[in-house]
């Protein structure tokens, strides 16, 4: 009867807590297909005849093509910058075996405890400085450092469970040190490297802070544009909520396809045997 | 096919630095089974790592094949090994991990599929081409391992400990399957072990290794008849080789004072004075069934004979006796010595001519 009752409580509670996560993402989609006096009338309206017409809109106000493209340019290249520097320098620290390697990752993930306006303003005044503001590579490569710490400590994880016997045995198969660690360790490392990815395209593609600083009316993101709609005088509801249900659309897409990399990603780190 | 001059390697660890290799020379020529055996922590497989490029010399030559490879990259050696712990893509499948070593070479496709194919019969696992490593036991990922080793074209073929995790019975069957690879290859190959039996039944030669230092290289009836050092003669044979103290005097040995109660044939004692080592083999004894000073302890049955414990003064010995033996525990009997005993010098530990 008490395990009952537990269980059912469990059952409860994990509910509860998936519905306090979705719930403002759906009462976001309802307003996305809502009309402005459907959105703020109350009591508030559960049943109505959806509108596109918020969508043509945002559409005829702003560039979403360029918008998304740039968001994409600057995720994709987030991701890769970050996985070539970061996967390399994991490995490394995870061959070191002592204090020193202990003391570098602590340092660097000490990085991830600064607020991120602390390492986006230095950024912005070197940037102007040498004429990479407004520039998309300039927005990827202050996302990188972002980034980099968590990489570079979740995989050097990664790296440290995969026994050095790999390492060598593609060495004495007929690869090149380098080789065997693009071609088979990045590969035996996969789940890990998958979760980096989710990581980073999500950060990358959130974020307001850096990329609202650093970009420019032609560069910027579709994250750093769809606060424009809020002003002072007026917030376009129902164009605020289309255009984040956009957004939000590929990386749901993202997650959804590596759903089980990401699992498998975040179990195995430490469990696995080889 | 491989010579190795005076090679050196240390690590560094928390409480200072470790000798691994002392300055090891060995040259080994082709189509040779060497085995270099040793206990462990005796820089056995740190040797064949850095024969095969695996961890960087700190001193010393590595040449193969008359080429000097010293600093050359694993992958420029012509060298497969078999790593002590297999290093099997576990992302691959057992086909595609022997394929591999070809698919780097840049083999066609079918040609490295009839060659991978007939590498697992050969090695009889060409059932277990689709499963991935994690599902298969220890001999079978063993037999994987040996199957890409040999899927690589090399001069040298290196194996470091291939047997320690395998049952006696599958140890028994992989030792004697690769002795006839070996064979019907013509291969050049170096095996690790620290088992003396494993070294005893493979080896052409065998290197004896301690402390970083090879201590005695010979075949290895001859490292069991006529062992140099005390070191050798009491690694090589199970049980191990009883060796004491004992005092010459005249030909004939004294322990503790008393003369030693064990016939002895007078030719095979040396015609020095003074403190020697003297070594026994269990095999090189046998009880003479009369009343005499050894006192049976224990017998131990190993199948067709048995090894009896007795027990004289303050010595102990082992001796081999067969099976039918009508000894029980605390009889008194004499010893004989059979064959060879051994005398050592007691400061060098060094065989007495």
């Amino acid at each position: 009867m008490l395990v009952k009752m537990a269980r059912s409580l469990q059952w409860l509670l994990s509910y509860l807590t998936v519905t306090m996560c979705i719930l403002p993402a759906i009462w976001l989609a309802m307003c996305a297909f809502k009309t402005r006096l459907e959105i703020t009338a109350w009591p508030p309206i559960f049943i109505f005849v959806p509108t596109f017409a918020n969508f043509s809109t945002l559409n005829a106000n702003h560039n979403l093509g360029l918008l998304t493209s740039n968001s994409l340019i600057v995720a994709c290249g987030t991701t890769v910058f970050t996985l070539l520097l970061g996967l390399p320098s994991s490995f490394y620290f995870s061959r070191i075996r002592n204090q020193i390697r202990q003391n570098l990752l602590l340092f660097l993930l000490s990085t991830k405890m600064v607020p991120l306006i602390a390492i986006a303003l230095p950024f912005y005044m070197l940037f102007t400085t040498i004429g990479l503001h407004g520039n998309l590579v300039g927005l990827i490569v202050a996302q990188s450092v972002a980034c980099l710490p968590l990489t570079i400590w979740l995989m050097s994880g990664f790296f440290a469970d995969i026994p050095t016997e790999i390492y060598w045995a593609a060495q004495l198969d007929g690869l090149s040190a380098r080789q065997s660690f693009w071609y088979i360790l990045v590969r035996v490392a996969a789940p890990g490297v998958g979760v980096s990815v989710i990581f980073t395209v999500i950060f990358s593609w959130n974020d307001y802070l850096v990329a609202s600083i650093l970009t420019t009316a032609e560069t910027r993101t579709l994250t750093a544009e769809l606060p424009i709609l809020v002003t002072q005088s007026v917030t376009q509801w129902g164009q605020l909520c289309s255009g984040i249900i956009l957004s939000l659309l590929p990386i749901s897409l993202l997650a959804l396809l590596a759903r089980r990399y990401f699992i498998e990603g975040i179990t195995s780190g430490t469990l696995k045997k080889f | 096919m491989l010579e190795i001059k005076a090679l050196k390697k240390c690590y560094t660890t928390g409480d200072g630095q470790v000798v691994a290799l002392d300055g090891v020379s060995l040259a080994i020529s082709a189509n040779e089974f060497a085995v270099i055996l040793g206990p462990s922590g005796s820089g056995k497989s740190t040797l064949l790592h850095v024969v095969a490029g695996l961890l960087p010399a700190d001193g010393g030559e590595v040449i193969i094949r008359d080429n000097v490879a010293t600093h050359a990259p694993v992958s420029e050696r012509r060298v497969a090994m078999v790593l002590q712990n297999l290093g099997l893509y576990p992302h691959k499948t057992v086909m595609q991990n022997v394929e591999y070593p070809m698919l780097v070479a840049k083999a066609k496709g079918d040609e490295r599929k009839r060659c991978a194919l007939d590498l697992l019969r050969l090695l009889k696992i060409s059932d277990l081409a689709d499963r991935k490593p994690r599902t298969l036991s220890g001999g079978q990922l063993q037999r994987v391992a040996l199957a890409r080793a040999l899927a690589k074209k090399a001069d040298l073929f290196l194996l470091d400990e291939p047997f320690s995790d395998l049952d006696a019975q599958i140890r028994y069957e992989l030792r004697n399957e690769l002795k006839l690879l070996h064979v019907s290859r013509g291969l050049t190959t170096v095996l690790v072990t620290h088992d003396q039996e494993d070294a005893m039944a493979l080896a052409d030669r065998i290197a004896l290794m301690h402390k970083g230092k090879i201590i005695e290289v010979g075949s290895p009836r001859r490292l069991y008849e006529q062992p140099r050092t005390v070191f050798a003669a009491t690694f090589m044979g199970r049980p191990p080789m009883t060796v004491f103290r004992v005092s010459l005097a005249g030909r004939c040995p004294y322990f503790d004072g008393s003369r030693l109660p064990i016939d002895i044939a007078d030719t095979t004692i040396p015609s020095i004075e003074g403190d020697v080592l003297l070594g026994l083999r269990p095999e090189d004894i046998s009880v003479v069934m009369r009343a005499g000073e050894w006192c049976v302890e224990l017998i131990q049955a190993a199948g067709g004979f048995c090894y009896v414990h007795l027990k004289w003064a303050r010595l102990r010995m082992v001796c081999r006796s067969d099976s039918q033996t009508e000894l029980r525990i605390g009889d008194r009997v004499a010893l004989k010595v059979m064959a060879n005993a051994h005398f050592f010098d007691p400061q060098t530990e060094e065989r007495i001519k």
